[in-house]
């Protein structure tokens, strides 16, 4: 007799269908050991699988349709991971990572107090970590009352931090939170919000890289292989519109720089001298495609007159760290070109334009090129163009 | 520094070194995981990605090359050794603070730093400025000294950093560090499994709760409720935790300092005692703004502990290795058992000697070392104890003379 997990002893099999993003509903699927060609005869399950994916693209938000059976909202889930996979389109999984958490969200506030615990505790359901989390119910004779208010859930501050931050709302700051003794002290709604980002995190850091056994789309068995048809179909027709200002899914690296900043890396990398409006140029950009100090601190290490500390005085007043706390946007093309910085070479910086729109600056050249880039990666892994 | 000096000072390091660096030396437990950076007399420039399997190669290193600076980094690495950060394998960082007198405001640096033009020589007293006001250039040396005070400001920001580790964030009192640098100020230290992995970002989330930056200060209980006669405004009080809590206890200070409104100082016990329950409206006619602008005053000087925030956040930082010494004054980086009777001119003081030095001093302050002041010198040639003769020659403002 095959011994269930503790963790799926604890959930009924409808809070394993509420939860399906959790470890506990994923060991239950585990333990049913459904192949592609089984999957392939569940209609319903292909069904509610792709009808996430479309509300993904479409509204953000996914309803699970639980007129259907338990078992088979739980395996819509792998179902539609399995096919954002197979598409290898990040941006579709962080929206997806986005829809269910906001799903889990609301949820989440209503739940069992019992059951959160239990969620937020077991390891794997916000990535290798789980939670130090304490639920004490507040009673007549046992409360935790702080500056007048009853606090009923305390999350130890090294989690708290880990996920806070990630909110740009000074209300989530840990130094405005109540914490004592290494605890944060939360309400529930607060609880149920700060689950819903780990969730977030968890499954956008999951990635899109396939399992030995995952077969391409031509792999698949014929429903299965329909169903990702059709989606693919439908993320090529609104891919444009979705990703144009999506900077953070945007970030294809240094082969999305334009020559200006290139040639201004490759001098640091050779050991040679740049001036200072090259210095502040690359500083500028690089803060602005979210790099952090350090790795902004690194690009400049090679240089003879490198000294860290002043270096990094310049680069903090620049990121907005310091003084006013003004970020600096990155220079546009005029003042490149009055600076002597620009030497086009790509066709885009010949031109001054990227398609009908008139170039910008080095930001514009990133964010476009990030697009074309990442556009051409899935169009290699689906075979489709 | 003149080549005389170098090698005098060199050979002074080395022999503590040979002599006490087996038992002053405090390798980290993990020692084969911290990379090791040093700098010397008679070399520009640090040497980095140097690691150690065992103690005695880093104890025969120091005896062998007597660095002016040892440093090792407050991160644990897989390779320490490789070349560039990519490739070391981080593994994690312990928590580090630095408070030194460099970033904190006192008013003695006036007194006794100086800073020095590279380029045209134009020197002055006090903070070194951004450019030299009289040929604009930028490379600007600058002379920091340390004195009572400059330790004393140093001190208190530590004791603030402390309660905010141990009463907040709950790191019990062995699990903290104190180590006093050598120069001006401590390194604090928490290391601890569960604080190792934390990003960049979640430090920048700690060091900006000890900076108080971002706080609301409604988050923490300062109110005002209802209008005209039933207007009241609610605080933080004695139950509170975390920062109502420490803001609480500010505003007392305040009052203890004479610092409040005067129609608050004027009821001072009924004002206390309603502050202590939450009650901040004890004394009509005063309204919110004026507690937030106390209260913001009374954090500044009282809550916030003013620590160097790029240290912190770095987690590729080197920090000095205990039980070396510092090559700016000639002291041990110490590690401090009790910091209230900890007294750096006495109790980091090792190179001790019957011996006096001949030194010939250009410009100095004067500095105490032990019970006894040295001090202020201006081009003179005089012998002085080893310890006090190694501090100056350290900070650049004598040379030793041989006698022949």
């Amino acid at each position: 007799m095959v011994k269930e997990s503790l963790s799926t002893q604890t959930l009924p099999l409808t809070d394993l269908a509420k939860h399906f993003w959790s470890v506990q509903a994923a060991e239950y699927i585990k333990d049913k050991e459904v192949d592609l060609e089984e999957l392939d005869n569940y209609e319903d399950v292909i069904s509610e699988a792709e009808s996430w994916i479309d509300s993904t693209l479409g509204t953000g938000v996914i309803s699970p349709n639980f007129r259907r059976r338990p078992e088979e909202i739980i395996l819509a889930y792998p179902t539609a991971r399995m096919f954002i996979t197979i598409l290898g389109n990040d941006y579709v999984l962080r929206r997806f990572a986005t829809a269910v958490s906001k799903y889990a969200g609301v949820l989440l506030e209503n739940e069992d107090d019992a059951k959160i615990v239990l969620l937020a505790t077991t390891p794997g359901n916000f990535g290798e970590r789980s939670w130090q989390l304490v639920y004490q119910k507040a009673t007549q004779t046992k409360k935790e009352v702080i500056g007048g208010r009853i606090f009923e859930w305390k999350l130890s501050f090294t989690d708290y931090v880990n996920v806070a931050q990630n909110f740009h709302d000074t209300y989530w700051k840990l130094v405005n939170r109540p914490v004592s003794g290494g605890w944060v002290y939360l309400l529930k709604p607060d609880i149920a919000r700060l689950m819903e980002e780990a969730i977030k995190v968890r499954i956008s850091r999951s990635g899109l890289k396939p399992s030995r056994d995952l077969p391409s789309t031509k792999g698949l068995p014929p429903s299965l292989r329909e169903a990702v048809e059709r989606i693919s179909r439908r993320v090529k027709k609104r891919a444009g519109e979705l990703q144009q200002y999506d900077i953070e899914g945007l970030g294809a690296g240094e082969s999305a720089y334009p020559g200006c900043i290139k040639r201004i890396l490759d001098k640091l990398n050779r050991g040679i001298g740049v001036s200072h409006n090259e210095r502040l140029a690359l500083v500028f950009f690089l803060s602005n495609v979210g790099k952090e100090i350090d790795d902004i601190l690194r690009a400049f290490s090679n240089v003879p007159d490198f000294d860290v500390a002043r270096t990094r005085y310049y680069v903090e007043h620049a990121m907005g760290m310091r003084g006013g706390g003004t970020k600096y946007k990155s220079f546009g093309c005029p003042k490149l070109q009055t600076f002597g910085l620009c030497s086009p070479q790509d066709e885009w910086c010949r031109q001054g334009k990227i398609g009908p729109k008139t170039l910008s600056g080095p930001l514009h050249f990133y964010k476009a090129k990030s697009w074309v880039l990442s556009k051409r990666k899935e169009e290699e892994k689906t075979g489709h163009s | 520094m003149d080549t005389e000096t170098q090698l005098y000072l060199t050979s002074r390091f080395r022999e503590y070194y040979e002599k006490s660096g087996s038992l002053m030396v405090v390798p980290p437990k993990d020692l084969p995981e911290r990379e090791f950076a040093f700098t010397y007399f008679d070399r520009e420039g640090m040497f980095r990605h140097i690691g150690f399997p065992r103690s005695e190669e880093l104890l025969s290193h120091l005896r062998v090359n007597a660095p002016s600076h040892a440093y090792l980094s407050a991160a644990h690495y897989v390779d320490p050794d490789a070349g560039t950060m990519g490739q070391k394998g981080w593994k994690g960082t312990d928590l580090i603070f630095d408070i030194d007198a460099d970033h904190l405001d006192v008013p003695c640096k006036e007194e006794h730093d100086r800073w020095v033009c590279r380029k045209c020589g134009e020197t002055s007293k006090g903070k070194r400025p951004e450019q030299c006001p009289s040929c604009q250039s930028t490379t600007i040396e600058e002379e920091a000294w340390l004195c009572e005070q400059c330790i004393a400001q140093a001190k208190s920001e530590t004791f603030k950093l402390i309660d905010i580790l141990s009463g907040d964030f709950g790191f019990s009192r062995s699990d903290i560090d104190v180590i006093y640098t050598g120069h001006r100020g401590y390194h604090v230290k928490v290391d601890l499994p569960s604080i190792h992995p934390l990003t960049p970002s979640e430090r920048r989330e700690i060091v900006d709760y000890i900076t108080g930056r971002g706080i609301l200060l409604q988050a923490h209980g300062l109110i005002e409720q209802g209008s005209g006669r039933r207007r009241t405004i609610a605080g933080p009080g004695r139950e509170s935790v975390g920062w109502g809590l420490r803001i609480y206890r500010s505003i007392v200070k305040m009052f203890g300092n004479g610092e409040a409104p005067l129609e608050a100082i004027a009821n001072k016990n009924k004002v206390l005692e309603g502050m202590a329950g939450g009650r901040w409206d004890a004394t009509k006619g005063i309204a919110l703004k004026t507690w937030e602008r106390l209260v913001t005053k009374a954090m500044e000087r009282y809550g916030i502990a003013h620590i160097d925030e790029p240290v912190t956040t770095d987690i590729h930082r080197l920090i000095r290795l205990e039980g070396s010494l510092h090559g700016k004054t000639g002291f041990a980086v110490t590690k401090v058992r009790e910091l209230e009777s900890f007294d750096p001119f006495k109790d980091a003081v090792v190179l001790k000697s019957d011996q006096e030095i001949n030194v010939y001093i250009e410009r100095s302050n004067a500095f105490r070392v032990g019970e006894n002041s040295y001090g202020p010198y201006e081009k003179v040639k005089l012998k002085l104890p080893l310890a006090a003769a190694i501090f100056f020659m350290c900070k650049g403002v004598a040379k030793v003379i041989r006698e022949t």
